[in-house]
């Protein structure tokens, strides 16, 4: 799952980028809204952390701007500018949910969990469940058949995404875009290997390969 | 209290009537002396003339001839009168008929007056010659009562025409007067505009008198404009700049050393959660704008939508809101305000509430009334009733129910309106806002 993350605040963005990494998201962290303008296009994000006091440019007028090029990104604004009316004109702008500073890290992680699930059409509800897995985000654990699988950081976020669309053929590349940052090596390789892990502890059946094409998730119900 | 059009009027009444008086008796007094100049000579020619009338007669002895005289002292009571006395006699005028002219006192040519025949007041001269080896006395006297009434009359018609033109000049100046204070009434009805914020500066188009003055309230009203925004703005500032860092805060009480020490972390939490109440309190109070300028008015069929959503997104369950408005277009209140106001009860009650919100907004009487009820646990009847008891000041004691409803009494209170808890028809909380409907 990309993440980027639109933020000045150096020490903010110091607990965010591990708060957010901890719970899955591959993080790109930015701090100038000119430049979050340009590389929210440029690259295939699942969500966006836009904060809107930025230099450069205003948060919301970058916000403004993707979606004027159809940028349809989930975009979470986090921002001091806590008034209904700004939360109105962010909402105007295009942001899909607004959540102001302070607050609480879970909080954060909840909503965007939950932006995540409302983007990609799945009932809001607590754990994930599709092809008879069921996914504990809070907890990143399994469990098949109520038996519970215990998963590294890597699978649980391969797994979610390949639970999150369920019967679609995700490429090699497609995979490596929204599973590491830019900062990560994108090495094919490693994708391989987690898709072999989530097999050994799901079951052969669960991500099928078609040759030449990717992926597809097939869960253990087949 | 002084009055400028009482002190105008008073110093131009006064001054015009002072220099009336003065040129009055002035005129009066020149008048008369003139007069009496004039009718002394008159009086000494008269005398001379009898002087010739007196001759020796063919008996030897000097006589008046009285047939040289003046008919005039012919007809009795003429007002032209005269005694000759010559030695030990004496002629008496014919138009003295039984009067007597006998004058007492010191002589003053033009002066004294003495009392004539018919109430006339007879102006006299008494002058003694000799003439043809004679002592001589001549008395002359003449009626000075017609000249006396012309006076009169005279007088009568200035004083007439001063008090008409004195009645006149005060109409004209309290005209004038009235007509150049009309410029500062109108300065006074834009200044409340000023107030109400349906302009922001005078006109300058005033007479050159008032111009300085308005240039000076203007001035004053950019000073003052400037310096309220520089302070809103860097409130503002302040506010954002501290939010991050206490995010930072709160990040930071997540890390495993301090999420081992459980009562550290909670009274972590606690601090920060107590400054972020603080600032966002403070914050929505200096944002209250409580100005009337139509174009920032909240329309409730275009903001009140938009807040909808945005409450609902806010919270992660969303209750269906049951709007019940009595109201549609503008209503005469800062749209920030409304927003804030209503933002914070909905919020408020889609935090408590289970299933059903109700939001009605009307209008009753000269209020608007706002009502959101809720069917969550609502206040405790104990808290409510300190609640209600200190009026719409709310404290910590119900911060628990939402740093939102401080909020709001904050706006209410700005507004000089009224905030009421009770318990709702669901059971939960029932808070209704009465704001005085303003006139745009």
């Amino acid at each position: 799952m990309r993440l980027l993350l639109v933020e000045d605040n150096v020490a903010l963005a110091d607990e965010l980028v591990p708060l957010l990494q901890r719970n899955g998201y591959a993080v790109d962290w930015l701090v100038d809204g000119r430049d979050a303008a340009v590389q929210a296009s440029d690259n295939p994000y699942d969500i966006i952390v836009l904060d809107l006091g930025l230099p450069g440019r205003d948060g919301i007028e970058v916000l403004q701007q993707w979606r004027a090029s159809a940028l349809s990104t989930a975009v979470l604004v986090l921002t001091a500018r806590d008034s209904w009316a700004d939360r109105i004109e962010g909402l105007k702008a295009g942001a899909d949910d607004y959540l102001t500073k302070p607050f609480h890290p879970e909080e954060l992680v909840l909503r965007l969990q939950a932006l995540v699930r409302r983007t990609h059409s799945v009932a809001n509800q607590s754990v994930l469940d599709a092809g008879g897995i069921r996914l504990d985000e809070a907890r990143q654990c399994a469990s098949v058949g109520g038996a519970p699988v215990q998963l590294t950081g890597s699978e649980f976020q391969m797994l979610r995404y390949f639970m999150l669309h369920p019967g679609s053929l995700l490429s090699r590349s497609h995979l490596a875009e929204h599973l590491y940052d830019n900062e990560r090596e994108r090495d094919s390789n490693v994708i391989e290997v987690h898709i072999n892990r989530l097999r050994r502890k799901l079951g052969r059946g669960v991500i099928e390969t078609r040759r030449g094409q990717g992926y597809c998730f097939r869960g253990t119900a087949e | 209290m002084s009055s400028i059009n009482r002190l105008l009027t008073a110093g131009v009444i006064g001054s015009l009537l002072l220099a009336g008086v003065i040129i009055a008796q002035t005129a009066n007094w020149l008048l008369d002396s003139a007069l009496l100049d004039y009718m002394a000579s008159d009086l000494r020619a008269e005398s001379r003339s009898l002087l010739k009338a007196i001759r020796r007669g063919p008996d030897g002895v000097v006589a008046l001839d009285s047939t040289a005289t003046d008919p005039a002292y012919d007809t009795p009571l003429s007002g032209r009168y005269f005694v000759v006395t010559i030695g030990d006699r004496q002629w008496r005028s014919r138009s003295l008929w039984d009067e007597q002219l006998a004058p007492t006192g010191p002589h003053a040519p033009g002066g004294d007056l003495v009392a004539g025949p018919n109430q006339q007041r007879l102006l006299w001269d008494r002058t003694g010659y000799r003439r043809l080896g004679e002592s001589v006395t001549v008395l002359v006297g003449v009626d000075y009562s017609p000249i006396l009434d012309d006076i009169r009359q005279i007088r009568h018609l200035l004083l007439a025409s001063g008090i008409l033109a004195l009645i006149l000049l005060a109409l004209l100046q309290q005209y004038l007067v009235r007509r150049s204070l009309r410029p500062l009434g109108l300065a006074r009805q834009q200044i409340e505009q000023l107030t109400t914020g349906t302009i922001t500066a005078l006109d300058e188009t005033v007479p050159r008198e008032l111009a300085p003055l308005v240039r000076e309230i203007n001035h004053l009203l950019r000073d003052t404009q400037q310096q309220l925004h520089r302070s809103r703005t860097a409130l503002a500032d302040l506010s954002h700049a501290l939010k991050t860092p206490l995010a930072v805060l709160r990040n930071l009480t997540d890390r495993d050393a301090v999420r081992c020490d459980p009562a550290l972390r909670d009274a972590m939490n606690a601090q920060i959660e107590q400054i972020r109440q603080r600032i966002t309190r403070e914050m929505a109070h200096a944002r209250t704008a409580g100005s009337r300028r139509p174009d920032s008015f909240f329309n409730i069929d275009t903001d009140l939508p938009l807040l909808l959503d945005s409450v609902r997104s806010a919270q992660r369950q969303a209750i269906p809101i049951d709007t019940q408005l009595q109201l549609t277009g503008q209503l005469p209140w800062e749209r920030e305000d409304l927003l804030e106001l209503l933002g914070n009860l909905l919020d408020n009650a889609c935090k408590w509430g289970r299933d059903t919100i109700r939001l009605a907004i009307q209008r009753r009487d000269d209020n608007l009334l706002i009502q959101v009820d809720d069917d969550g646990p609502g206040i405790p009847e104990a808290k409510l009733q300190q609640v209600l008891e200190r009026g719409e000041r709310l404290d910590q004691s119900v911060l628990g129910h939402g740093l939102g409803l401080a909020i709001v009494a904050d706006k209410v209170a700005v507004y000089g309106g009224n905030i009421t808890f009770s318990r709702s028809e669901y059971g939960g909380l029932g808070v209704t806002v009465e704001l005085p409907w303003r006139s745009p």
